[in-house]
């Protein structure tokens, strides 16, 4: 029986590597890259064109601050494009046809391609300034290139507030070179929220004696103020995908729950009313579910559940962590941003739902709140006060690098940012 | 009755039962330090004594092989130093059959030793010995000692040079029989080793060695080894993989929109042991020319890769990388 065995053994061997020689090879899974952006050349003729360069600086800081390229001028190029080792990604040239007003034609090329990807003429005129041809550009780049929406004309709503001063909503143009302030009462003003048509924005009106919500125009600077019944008090809302209601936080005898705001009607619908506090809540774009914010399964340990309005059922998607919030629903409704709070800092996540995975953005001994969404789903914006106090970055939805969007004093702290749609 | 004890008694009660629970484990465990078991046994090989002429009479009775025979017929006498049999006992798997005599319809008996060859050459091999025919052939009739006579080659007379030994007439029987033969020959371990001047690489088949290190044993010709490509088992491979990952997530590069993406490169390349790079192609695209450009530049840059595990035996190997983007690091 042992002289059977060990035949059986021994002839297995032999067989076994004579038949692999001719069989399959083995294959290993290579799945974590470096981060590298594309390469991009841009050229213009003549080279020192005036208003050609300031929009050609306009095209490069927007295009940069998506953080998929870096943009090379011609005469300043790096040695590895000189010595034609990594051909440019992709090249853009510009030809000036007119001054006064500008008038410039473009063409964007692919790596190694001898046909267009895009062209076409831009041209100054009374609405279009050399900085929304600049932009114009950077979005057509965007689009031609990798084939999403491009944000440099995308405008970012957030808290403001100076030192001992009263919080303001302010806007930010993408590139963070342009402010405004955008509320002008004399409360103090916090958690803005843009309509899905970035037609209007809702933020909360706090002054000594109540708390009200203010709907406000994005290209206006009066507001209209929505009341409530006594004895509740709004906590900030957000507006529904077809923007005729809000879903607000309302606070009664020291209970938040969550109600649906008909503006037409006036009427208040209770979405989620649960003996514990229930807040930050954000409809998909599809306005079948609700994300919101609750601490009922252990009291002031916040989690983050999702609210189906078809089934009315309740699920809860966090359960790491003692401090989960802020959740706000991607664009294309498959993924949640929200803050958690780890080893005693709030670091940025990402929850995709198809998978159930989250994906930690934000790492750092320092804290990273209040994320939202660009409107192509590409990059987030959120506060951080890595230098200090708090003030905002934007980075992608992947993580890596975090860009400082504003430019504003080291005195003044921004909180609370939203992206326009 | 049941016992009514105060309460804080429970605890103490409990406390005081793990502290004698404790004391027990002690001593069990002093003792066993005292007096550890035998971690390993301790296995002696007959092939590693070397058996003096004076002892061979003695150490072979306590040989289950031999404890059939008769103590007066179990050696041929020899003088020292003379035969092979005395200088080549540690090269034979057993000690306890004489060099092979047979007798011949002459009546001579003839020992097939040649000079510069160990018994255990001389001897038949494995397959030899425990078939029956071979075994009935070589089983010698036991000659008394006193009529018997040998001479013994000397070192340089021909190879080929058989011994004529002149022995009277045989009437003894066989002393132990064949189905003994066989049973001692499995249930002795060495007698089921493999001859080690074979050309092949040693294979040792005892089942226990099998069991314990099992391993696969190439058996393929010299000349075909770099021609051929084997694979990694899976410690390797996994070993391997880790390498690799450590090494592309340095070198390989890809543009952010490709993050997250379930696009997919495979490319095909051969390595020599030492990781040089000699071959390699792009087998199948991901359909993006991004991602495609991105694996082709890396291929383009690289000479060489992690080196191939120490175990692995090939000195070539081709492989498959599958590139997927699917995390990616900053």
């Amino acid at each position: 029986m042992h002289r059977l065995i060990i035949l059986i053994l021994f002839f297995s061997w032999v067989s076994y590597p004579v038949s692999l020689d001719a069989g399959p090879i083995d294959y290993f899974d290579i799945t974590r890259p470096k981060f590298k952006p594309l390469p991009v050349v841009i050229r213009m003729n003549p080279a020192n064109h005036l208003q050609g360069l300031y929009v050609q600086s306009v095209f490069q800081s927007n295009l940069e601050q998506t953080l998929f390229f870096r943009v090379y001028e011609e005469n300043s190029l790096p040695e590895s494009l000189i010595k034609g080792n990594e051909p440019p990604a992709f090249t853009m040239n510009l030809q000036i046809l007119e001054q006064n007003p500008l008038k410039f034609r473009f063409e964007l090329f692919g790596r190694e391609q001898e046909t267009a990807l895009a062209s076409g003429e831009l041209k100054e005129d009374e609405k279009t300034d050399l900085r929304k041809l600049g932009l114009q550009m950077a979005n057509t780049f965007i689009k031609n290139s990798l084939g999403f929406r491009g944000i440099a004309q995308s405008r970012i709503a957030y808290t403001s507030q100076k030192k001992n001063g009263r919080k303001n909503i302010m806007l930010s143009s993408y590139d963070g070179t342009h402010q405004q302030r955008f509320s002008y009462n004399l409360g103090s003003n916090n958690y803005a929220s843009w309509a899905f048509d970035n037609q209007n924005l809702l933020y909360t009106t706090f002054t000594r004696s109540k708390v009200q919500v203010a709907i406000q125009p994005s290209k206006r600077l009066r507001a209209s103020i929505l009341s409530f019944p006594e004895g509740t008090q709004p906590q900030g809302g957000t507006w529904s995908p077809r923007g005729d209601s809000i879903l607000i936080t309302l606070m009664t005898k020291g209970n938040s729950d969550i109600y649906n705001y008909h503006l037409k009607t006036r009427k208040l619908d209770r979405i989620i009313a649960w003996k514990s506090l229930e807040t930050s809540p954000s409809w998909s774009k599809d306005a079948s579910s609700i994300v919101f914010v609750s601490d009922s399964v252990r009291f002031q340990q916040p989690q983050i559940y999702i609210h189906d309005t078809k089934t009315k059922k309740t699920r809860r998607i966090t359960f790491r962590g003692k401090y989960n919030s802020s959740p706000r629903w991607s664009p294309d409704g498959t993924q949640i941003i929200y803050e958690g709070k780890r080893k005693g800092y709030f670091q940025i996540f990402k929850y995709t739902l198809s998978t159930n995975r989250h994906l930690q953005l934000t790492f750092g001994r320092f804290n990273s709140e209040k994320p939202d969404w660009s409107p192509n789903g590409k990059q987030i914006v959120f506060s951080s006060n890595r230098d200090g106090l708090s003030k905002l970055f934007l980075t992608s939805v992947h993580g890596g690098r975090m860009i400082r969007l504003t430019t504003n004093p080291k005195s003044v702290i921004e909180t609370n940012p939203v992206w326009s749609k | 009755m049941m016992l009514q004890l105060p309460i804080w008694r429970y605890p103490a009660v409990v406390i005081f039962s793990l502290g004698l629970h404790g004391i027990l484990l002690l001593i069990i465990f002093s003792e066993y330090r005292r007096n550890p078991p035998p971690s390993q046994i301790e296995w002696f090989d007959l092939r590693e004594m070397t058996l003096s002429p004076t002892e061979i009479p003695e150490k072979s009775q306590s040989a289950s092989a031999i404890s059939a025979v008769p103590k007066k017929q179990e050696m041929v006498p020899q003088e020292e130093g003379k035969t092979e049999f005395q200088t080549k006992t540690k090269e034979l798997p057993t000690v306890i059959i004489p060099p092979a005599k047979t007798q011949n319809p002459e009546g001579k008996i003839e020992t097939m030793v040649e000079v510069g060859k160990t018994e255990a050459n001389a001897l038949p091999n494995k397959e030899e010995q425990i078939t029956l025919e071979n075994v009935r052939t070589f089983l010698p009739v036991m000659i008394p000692e006193q009529e018997l006579t040998e001479r013994v080659l000397e070192p340089g007379s021909s190879p080929s040079q058989l011994e004529e030994i002149t022995i009277p007439e045989i009437t003894s029987k066989p002393v132990f029989s064949l189905d003994d033969v066989l049973q001692d020959t499995r249930s002795f371990r060495s007698q089921t080793d493999w001859d080690e001047n074979s050309e092949e690489q040693k294979v040792s088949s005892s089942l226990g060695d099998l069991l314990t290190g099992i391993r696969m044993i190439r058996l393929s010709a010299k000349e075909n080894k770099e021609q051929q490509n084997m694979r990694l088992d899976s410690l390797e491979s996994e070993a391997y993989l880790q390498d690799l990952n450590h090494f592309f997530t340095q070198h390989w590069e890809v543009p952010l929109h490709l993050a997250e993406s379930e696009l997919t490169v495979v490319v095909r390349i051969r390595i020599d042991k030492e990781g040089r790079i000699q071959k390699s192609k792009i087998e199948t695209s991901s359909g993006n020319a991004e991602l495609d450009h991105s694996v082709s530049r890396l291929l383009k840059n690289l000479q060489s890769l992690p080196s191939l595990p120490y175990s692995y035996l090939g000195h070539i190997y081709e492989f498959g990388i599958k590139f997927t983007p699917r995390d990616l690091q900053f």
